[in-house]
């Protein structure tokens, strides 16, 4: 019980912290805090970008409206890469206005593992979390309905494997 | 008088004690011989290499805005003081799936080519610097006629037999054209340049494919008959990231595209992992490369042929990534890192009957740092992997 309450403490700190447009640099701890299920309370996609991919782009910017119109969904960005000055503004861009992170000085390697130990570089990559302490990961840009299966919004767990 | 410089002491010396305490067993893993300390930046590991027919190995990094050429008489003990390439700095990719690369002109002369990224995110030009004595370089020039500030990135350097040189990349020219028409344009064009001059010029450059993925290396090698193979990873309709091999004869008139691997990944995603390739004695095409396959990812080997590949067999643990293969005879030589939650590993193993059965993985070394990706060197039966890394330097195994 004061593991969970730990959690939950720490998870809304560090959401607490990464609230604002501020882009919050990675290391591995919040690196496995965001790929850990039991850090969310509501459903909760984490997309994995780049400044280089052009799918992450157009994924992020449906994920945004999905984040617009479906107020309990949170979207959290991590960009793979050190951060750079341009991610704040392309995120801007986006409309992307979830909390946003992107790598600090650790070996890249490192935190993507901390982030998502199955994850082989592709882009784009996201956790699907439901809320409810269950995570999904797929790879690859999805459509926004299957992206609402995958956080069991419409009740319908078909896409879930 | 060349200056010599000795890398990484401290791990030259623990080899040194490695080697005298493996020599005494019957499979004992090769030693580096040297850990040379670049200035490259640690996210900027991206390293060319090539053995020459006098044994010397070259290897080219970027350091800063300059590229520089280490060459090393005896196979990475020592290495010359480096060579600054392009007097004029540039911008010069240096990352994993696009390296600076280095090869061997037939007429003695050494080229060196690199993608010098534009202003604008995804665009580049091809560059290509030529050396005649290997300390001096003459002034890099672009390769290509089009200039338009669009994608020409991921170039790859072959060098046949005949003399040839010849550079390919990821060009996007095609898919600008159908975009301002207002078309759907499926990955990117593959284009390509040939001297006859031993790299002093190239005749404007052509297109050999549609539709490659847009963001992975492309592996090129002379075929047994003089011809030039071209294996990229392509998207096939709607949306499979396979792999596509395409025979440019020794005329230069691009042969077919065809499908070469077939395992069906469907994505709409940069997948970050090109394929590697080597064509034995026999003609048989020895490739690498990287797919999701029914769910799985995974480091795949096999022969490439018409149809599906042969013989094809999954390298490494669920976490190998970017290999490399070699050919001699009938020893086929992988190499390819492995992340391990903590550390990376250089991995190689051999296959002594062409590829049907292999040996036992051996590891060459580990990191806790930030990695290149292994490359092979080879000059007839001699074989070199060179291993970039942050912490230790450029650390050289003999295969």
């Amino acid at each position: 019980m004061k593991k969970l309450f730990g959690w939950v403490a720490l998870s809304l700190m560090v959401l607490a912290s990464a609230a604002s447009a501020e882009i919050q640099t990675l290391d591995r701890a919040t690196a496995s805090h965001l790929g850990n299920p039991n850090s969310y309370t509501v459903p909760t996609v984490v997309a994995f970008w780049s400044l280089d991919c052009p799918h992450c782009k157009h994924y992020l910017q449906e994920l945004g409206e999905l984040n617009r119109t479906r107020e309990q969904v949170q979207v959290i960005s991590v960009a793979v890469e050190p951060l750079h000055k341009e991610h704040g503004e392309v995120l801007d861009e986006l409309r992307s206005d979830g909390p946003r992170y992107a790598y600090g000085d650790e070996v890249p390697a490192v935190l993507g593992y901390a982030l998502d130990p199955d994850w082989r570089g592709e882009l784009p990559r996201a956790l699907f979390f439901d809320g409810r302490g269950n995570k999904l990961t797929r790879s690859g840009r999805l459509s926004m309905a299957t992206v609402k299966t995958l956080l069991e919004l419409d009740g319908d767990a078909s896409g879930i494997e | 008088m060349s200056q010599f410089f000795r890398g990484g002491i401290k791990l030259w010396l623990i080899l040194l004690g490695l080697t005298s305490l493996f020599a005494c067993t019957s499979h004992s893993p090769p030693s580096s011989l040297a850990g040379l300390v670049t200035q490259a930046e640690p996210a900027q590991l991206g390293t060319g290499a090539a053995l020459a027919a006098d044994g010397n190995l070259h290897i080219v990094v970027r350091e800063g805005e300059h590229l520089a050429l280490y060459s090393s008489p005896d196979l990475g003990a020592n290495w010359n003081a480096p060579t600054r390439i392009n007097a004029e700095p540039e911008a010069i990719s240096a990352n994993g799936e696009n390296r600076p690369k280095v090869a061997l002109a037939k007429d003695g002369g050494l080229l060196v080519s690199w993608t010098h990224p534009l202003a604008k995110r995804f665009t580049g030009e091809i560059r290509l610097a030529r050396s005649g004595d290997g300390r001096t370089f003459n002034e890099p020039f672009t390769v290509h006629r089009d200039r338009s500030e669009i994608t020409h990135r991921f170039d790859s350097l072959l060098v046949t037999k005949s003399g040839d040189v010849l550079l390919v990349w990821i060009d996007k020219r095609d898919m600008e054209i159908a975009h301002a028409a207002g078309e759907e344009y499926r990955g990117a064009g593959i284009y390509a340049a040939v001297s006859t001059d031993h790299g002093r010029s190239f005749a404007p450059e052509f297109k050999l494919a549609d539709h490659a993925c847009e963001c992975c290396r492309i592996a090129f090698e002379e075929d047994v008959d003089g011809s030039a193979l071209v294996l990229w990873r392509h998207v096939f309709e709607p949306n499979e990231r396979d792999h596509a091999l395409l025979r440019l004869d020794p005329a230069q008139v691009p042969g077919p595209v065809q499908r070469a691997t077939f395992d069906r990944w469907a994505i709409d995603a940069c997948p970050h992992h090109g394929p590697g390739l080597a064509v034995a004695d026999d003609g048989t095409r020895h490739s690498v490369w990287f797919n999701v396959r029914e769910g799985e990812p995974q480091v795949f080997y096999g022969h490439l042929q018409s149809g599906e590949p042969e013989g094809q067999r999954s390298v490494g643990g669920s976490r190998a990534a970017h290999a490399d293969v070699a050919v001699r005879g009938d020893l086929v030589t992988l190499v390819w890192n492995e992340f391990d939650g903590e550390r990376t590993h250089l991995y190689t193993q051999t296959s002594s009957d062409g590829g049907k059965t292999f040996e036992s993985v051996q590891s060459l070394s580990s990191t806790s740092g930030r990695v290149d990706q292994p490359r092979l060197a080879q000059q007839g039966d001699k074989l070199l992997v060179v291993w970039h890394t942050e912490l230790a330097g450029v650390e050289v195994y003999s295969l």
